[in-house]
């Protein structure tokens, strides 16, 4: 039991909400999300010495955490298809009550982003990385990485319309 | 005043987002003043950041499901209980304790717990068998299982002497109301720990070395208990500890 792995374990229970909230973007299902965050948890606590102590924690579970959605993805296309989480959205969405409905907008409006926009929004727009941080999470180039937030961030504009000011 | 710097969409969402260094950023800011379509956008960019920080938290003050703080407990799997020979951490957490580094809500979430598996470290040269008598890991949890369960379960803090091979410090009712009771090892290499009854076992918050007891009463104020026992009780704690009467009935209602 090493100090690396006893300090990533105190700093995981703080982060907790954060993962969980990266993982319903990337997911769009709580349920879902929460089954990835566990899956994420224990990977990082059995390889916890592939932490590199000088970067961030969160990018580095948030990297975890996607890997863990990517497998878990394929996995489900490996056994066939099953209701897709959009119409989920909308028939979940009709029982909302009018006080969530501003808050569930902007939720749905990420919900359409395709994956890798929604990605690269959540992880820069919503959690707070440097475009670098987040462009190692998704393992792509800085200029990839930006073009995606642009184009998520103007998907969003054009479906939050007028509610943007 | 170099005002080369374009002012592409690229740049202006690099710039609202903080990207751009201070000289670049200086630059953008220069050019925005002249530039109401420019200094639009970039309004727009940030609203859209602030609109989805702000829609975005309402997980982050969810209740955290259970499992996944029981994916964070301790865990016994990949190896026996005591295999691990590392002193420094234990040490370190302990020096940090003291100097009060480690922070209130680091203790009441779960944190505490977690000290199981240090302190099970610097008993590598405990027999794994010993402990997996007296511990057992089930699902990240660590349960009290022997003659510990035995002695949690049926044993009396008044019940005090050397015959004792384990001796109930006190018991007491924490925050959600469950049962926990302090108890030492004696053996060789004394132990001393903090069981609280969850599910119906149990489940072990601490296990940490302690000094040689001697063969009369142990108390919460004796000296060999412990300090990570004692603070975590004071973490703990709701109320009073238990006195005899109070135990015997919550031992009647199987601590529940």
């Amino acid at each position: 039991m090493s100090e690396t792995f006893e300090r990533i374990r105190v700093q995981l229970i703080e982060l907790l909400p954060r993962l969980r909230r990266f993982a319903r973007n990337l997911t769009r299902q709580p349920d879902d999300a929460d089954d990835i965050v566990q899956i994420a948890l224990e990977r990082a606590l059995t390889r916890c010495d592939q932490w590199d102590s000088d970067s961030r924690l969160d990018s580095w579970m948030f990297g975890i955490i996607r890997n863990a959605w990517i497998d878990e993805v394929r996995s489900r296309q490996r056994r066939g298809p099953q209701l897709d989480v959009n119409e989920m959205n909308d028939l979940l969405a009709d029982t909302e009550s009018a006080m969530q409905i501003e808050a569930l907008s902007v939720q749905a409006a990420m919900n359409q982003l395709p994956e890798e926009q929604r990605t690269a929004v959540s992880l820069v727009l919503v959690e707070g990385l440097s475009y670098k941080e987040a462009a190692q999470v998704m393992a792509i180039p800085i200029g990839t990485l930006t073009s995606r937030l642009a184009r998520g961030r103007e998907a969003l504009q054009a479906l939050l319309g007028g509610a943007m000011q | 005043m170099n005002t080369s710097i374009e002012l592409d969409d690229e740049t202006l969402m690099a710039y609202a987002d903080g990207e751009l260094d201070a000289t670049q950023a200086a630059q953008v800011e220069q050019r925005l003043s002249t530039d109401p379509v420019a200094a639009a956008k970039v309004a727009e960019h940030q609203a859209l950041r602030a609109q989805l920080s702000r829609d975005m938290s309402g997980v982050l003050s969810e209740p955290i499901p259970d499992r996944l703080l029981a994916a964070l407990r301790p865990r016994t799997a990949g190896g026996p209980l005591g295999n691990v020979v590392d002193l420094a951490p234990l040490q370190r957490r302990k020096t940090r304790h003291k100097t009060g580094q480690w922070n209130t809500r680091e203790w009441s979430t779960m944190a505490a717990s977690l000290l199981v598996g240090l302190a099970l470290g610097m008993y590598a040269n405990f027999s794994s068998n010993e402990l997996n008598k007296l511990v057992a890991g089930d699902h990240g949890a660590l349960i009290a299982q022997g003659k510990l369960d035995k002695a949690l379960t049926t044993q009396l803090t008044s019940t005090a002497g050397a015959a004792q091979a384990i001796q109930i410090g006190i018991s007491f009712r924490n925050h959600a109301g469950e049962y926990c009771r302090s108890f030492m090892v004696r053996n060789d290499q004394p132990l001393a720990g903090l069981a609280c009854r969850s599910d119906n076992a149990w489940q072990v918050q601490l296990l940490t070395p302690a000094s040689k007891a001697p063969t009369s009463e142990v108390r919460q104020a004796a000296s060999t208990t412990p300090e990570m026992v004692l603070s975590l009780i004071d973490q703990q704690i709701v109320g009073e500890a238990l006195d005899a009467d109070a135990e015997i009935n919550a031992r009647k209602a199987g601590w529940r």
